[in-house]
């Protein structure tokens, strides 16, 4: 008959085991016990994937506009924003009592030969330009005013 | 609407007239457990909402770059991860929290947490996972509750899968001694 100790000696033979591997090894098996037992304890709120789904589809169709990284692109494009409405502002002021096209154009250096240049496609690539504009303020005025209203240059060129 | 396998959706992405199904069809599949390796790597749901849906918007931008040289749920994982390693790295730069104070606050936070119903070993296990290092953290993740191989776990990380075991190992002994001694 054997022993206890002998059985033990039996089962493990002569292999051995790191220092501590017992407690590691039982607080091992512990942490499993509990992770089993609490394997999801997040929520989410009620129909949040069916929303995830629908959501991310959305999104991939109309992708999200944004600014690029660049610093400098940033600052242009609310410099771009504010100047736009400073000369809004300056516009409204100093056109109160113009009401027609000649008292505008008097107020302002801007000679009728110069709206040639007064044209969507061009002022289009002028305020894409990072460079900006070489009009003046009053200038601009103007054309902010022509390209707001869609005036029809050629007609008042002619004129 | 049938659900449909990842290789009849690997074949479908490769079909530009079917593409944009075949994703909303990915992102069926994958959604659950992309957003819960999230949430465990952020804790927050919102975050977690904001960075799954990232992943998944940065999936479908680079889906023509996908060279199926790993499963696609790998590299989902792999977005996921980057994404949620630089969300926790931003969040630390501008809040300067040092780990061992996470570990503290965290159970307190989720007691309050209508997303979370953990009993109180719980709220010390999910505050001991939050204060390993990212990197740990994610391999504990992945391995333990996401039950990936190391080899999977490797392509997501970058990382041999011999520092992978070791690194697993570390946070096991860790956590243990959060939560098993209290």
């Amino acid at each position: 008959m054997s022993t206890e100790k002998e059985n033990s000696k039996f089962r493990t033979g002569s292999f051995k085991t790191p220092d501590n591997y017992d407690n590691e090894l039982r607080n091992e098996l512990q942490l499993k016990t509990v992770l089993d037992a609490h394997k999801n304890d997040f929520k989410v709120p009620e129909g949040y994937f069916d929303s995830l789904s629908k959501e991310i589809s959305r999104k991939k169709v109309t992708p999200v506009r944004s600014i690029s990284g660049n610093i400098w692109l940033r600052i242009s494009a609310v410099t771009a924003v504010a100047a736009s409405l400073l000369v809004a502002v300056l516009w409204l002021q100093s056109t109160q009592e113009c009401e027609s096209f000649a008292c505008l154009i008097e107020q302002t250096e801007l000679q009728p030969d110069d709206l040639i240049w007064v044209e969507s496609s061009y002022i289009e690539e002028m305020y894409s330009d990072e460079l900006g504009s070489s009009f003046s303020d009053e200038e601009e005025k103007i054309i902010d005013l022509a390209v707001e209203e869609d005036w029809d240059l050629e007609y008042l060129l002619e004129e | 609407m049938n659900q449909l396998s990842e290789e009849q959706i690997l074949t479908q992405l490769k079909s530009p007239s079917q593409r944009s199904r075949a994703f909303d069809q990915l992102v069926l599949l994958h959604q659950q457990s992309v957003y819960f390796y999230v949430r465990r790597m952020v804790v927050d749901h919102d975050d977690a909402n904001d960075i799954v849906q990232n992943v998944f918007i940065k999936a479908w931008k680079a889906i023509d770059g996908f060279r199926e040289d790993s499963k696609i749920s790998t590299w989902l994982y792999r977005i996921a991860t980057n994404e949620s390693l630089n969300f926790i790295q931003k969040q630390k730069r501008i809040a300067g929290i040092p780990l061992e104070d996470v570990e503290e606050q965290l159970p307190g936070r989720l007691e309050n947490d209508v997303l979370y119903d953990g009993d109180e070993i719980q709220r010390r296990l999910d505050a001991a996972i939050a204060a390993l290092p990212e990197k740990q953290k994610a391999v504990f993740i992945l391995k333990y509750f996401d039950e990936l191989k190391y080899e999977e776990i490797a392509q997501i990380t970058d990382t041999s899968i011999g520092a992978l075991k070791a690194s697993y190992h570390h946070a096991v002994k860790k956590i243990s001694e959060s939560v098993v001694k209290g």
